[in-house]
This record gives structure tokens, sequence and C-alpha cells, in this order.
């Protein structure tokens, strides 16, 4: 069951890596979040029985997880430290596309929490169902909340 | 840069990341169980220790109240030990249903309804435990001067009005602190609220 946990964590430590870029502030809060969520998992690993879909359920959690993540502002005091680059800024050699990047995450974070997961989902090519399933919205909801997102998003960029 | 590009864009990190994996089994592993233990040690702990103190004094309470020996200090030990016994059992409950929250088979709005609904009695439960304070600030002074001296403080009103007025002024400024910090969090409750409400 540990190896199998592993595994997953590693098949899938982009997805988390993502989010908590996301939903992260500081490195100390995105590095405390990245550990809420792994811990998150491994909790419900134990009930999770293959009813869905691994990368839906890893979603679930994952996204419930930053959702529901409170900031603390003093971090560095009993901080885990994990030996690693593991949180570092990603190392692209692409200048421009590093920038662009940058800029992405920018624009995603100024939307509010409910909005950061949805639009996260659907960068990740889910489909309107899909997205449905892990956020507990309706398809049709979910349809009218993207494009209210694509428009806030699109006044942001413009600004 | 367009929706378009955003996607693009999103792509192409995503496959950086793919290339760039860094996590080890022993990674995930002292991850999970550092996690644990912190977990353990933060929440547990002073709360199991508060737990511990309060049902001492209670224990010791009760076992010398026949000590008190008028109306007006029973009706104090009693308040006492209700602050005491009860009001810590309640913050206690209210705490550990918060931490409970599973997300495995839930969808992000209903970890939300539950995580709001359970933040409200976290604060319902800070209310009580305010008024517990005041109890315990009325009631400790002349509970333990009965029975630990076996003086009666209410026949020296300036000691117990000297007590209440220091330690009501170190309460206010306690109360007012919990409760700047209980509004920063209903702020954020109301954000999460708004999210699920738009249709």
């Amino acid at each position: 069951m540990e190896k199998d946990f592993i595994n997953i964590i590693k098949d899938n430590e982009g997805i988390i890596y993502k989010i908590t870029m996301l939903y992260g502030d500081s490195k100390e809060d995105k590095e405390d979040l990245y550990q809420e969520i792994v811990f998150q998992l491994w909790k419900s690993f134990k009930n999770f029985k293959n009813q869905s879909k691994i990368s839906t359920w890893l979603y679930k959690v994952a996204l419930n997880t930053a959702l529901t993540h409170i900031k603390k502002e003093k971090k560095k005091i009993n901080q885990i430290s994990f030996d690693s680059s593991l949180l570092q800024v990603m190392d692209i050699k692409d200048s421009q596309l590093e920038e662009q990047i940058q800029l992405l995450y920018k624009h995603i974070k100024q939307l509010n929490s409910v909005e950061r997961g949805i639009i996260l989902l659907f960068l990740e090519n889910h489909s309107h169902k899909e997205i449905a399933a892990i956020t507990g919205f309706s398809t049709s909801n979910i349809g009218t909340r993207i494009g209210r997102i694509k428009e806030k998003l699109k006044t942001q960029m413009l600004k | 840069m367009d929706l378009d590009k955003m996607k693009d864009n999103w792509e192409k990190l995503s496959n950086e990341i793919e290339k760039q994996k860094s996590i080890t089994d022993k990674l995930v592993l002292d991850m999970t169980k550092e996690k644990y233990n912190k977990k353990m040690n933060g929440i547990l702990i002073p709360e199991l220790i508060g737990g511990i103190i309060c049902f001492s004094v209670a224990a010791y309470g009760i076992l010398n109240f026949d000590k008190l020996d008028t109306w007006y200090l029973q009706l104090c030990g009693v308040l006492f030990l209700v602050s005491l016994i009860i009001f810590p059992i309640i913050v206690l409950r209210s705490i550990f249903n918060l931490k409970k929250i599973s997300s495995g088979n839930l969808t992000s709005r209903e970890t939300l309804e539950n995580f709001i609904e359970k933040k409200k009695n976290v604060i319902f439960v800070q209310k009580i435990t305010a008024v517990s304070n005041a109890f315990l600030l009325f009631t400790t002074l002349p509970v333990c001067a009965k029975i630990l001296n076996d003086k009666n403080i209410f026949l020296k009103p300036t000691k117990l009005l000297l007590f209440v007025g220091i330690m009501g002024v170190f309460l206010f400024f306690f109360t007012r602190f919990a409760i700047n910090a209980l509004k920063k969090k209903t702020k954020n409750m109301q954000e999460l609220l708004e999210s699920l409400e738009v249709s």
C-alpha cells in the first residue's frame, strides 16, 4: 500500500506542484501546503477504493486541501526542512516563457479560491463534466463560471 | 496574453514540470510522517495539557467542595467547576471536529460548506469560552481563597475588586485580540460563501 501511494505521488507531483503555486503565498506557505496535500492524500488513500479515477480523487483531495488551507504568518518557526529543491521555481531555460508563466500565475492568483480551482482544471484540459464531478457544481454551472472567469481574466489582462 | 496563449503556456509549464520531477520515496514518507507528528504536537499536546490542568483543578475543587460553607461560595464553586469541566470539553470537541474534515470523497463545494459550518461552530465556541472566562474571573479567587487558605474573600472585597479589575483588563485585551482574529477568519469565510452562491 505504501509503495502504491508513493508511486501515485511521484506520478502526479506536477499536479500538486501547480496547485501549490496557485494557492500558496510565501515559499514557506507553499511548502506547508505541499506537505498538507501529501498528508491529506495519505489519510484518504486508505479509503480510496478505485471508485473514481485516481486523477479525480487526487484533484479532489488536493483542491479541497488548498481551499481550506489556513495560511500562517510565522512559518519559519517549526518549519519542516526538507532537503530538496522541491519547491524552487522551476528552471525554465526560455526566459520569455518563464516571464509568461509568472504572468499567468499572477493573473490566476487574482481570482478567488474557487475560481482558481476551476481555471486550473480547465487549463489541465478537463471536460466540464469532470470539473463538475471534482468541484460539486453542476455541469451547466461550470460552463457559466468558466465564461465568467474568462471575462475576468480578459479584463485583468487588458489592464 | 489571450486565453489560448494561456492554455498553451500552461501546457508548456506542465511539460517542464514533468521533465524536472524531483520527489523521492523518502521525501514522500518524511513529509507524511513529519506532517502527522506536527499535527499531533500542534493540536493535541496544548489542548490535552490545557484539558488536564482544567480537569485536575476541577477534581481538586470537587474533593474540597465541602469547604465552601456559604450559599454564595457554593454558587461560585458550581460556576467555577462548570467553567473548568464543561467548557473545555465543548472547545476540544469543536477543534477536533474541525480537524476531522475528510476530503477524500467530498467535492470542493461539499468540503467548503463543511468547513464553513465547522468554522462557524468554532466561532460560536470561542464566544462560549469568553463567557467561561468571565465566570472564572469572578469565581476563581473566592473559591481558591476559601479552599486553599480557608478565607472568605467576600469579607475583604477590596482584594476581590483589585483582582477582578486587573484580570478584567487583561481579559478585555485578550478577548479583543481573539475577536479581531475571528473577524479576519470570517472575512475569508464570507468570500468562500460568495463563491459558492454565484450561479
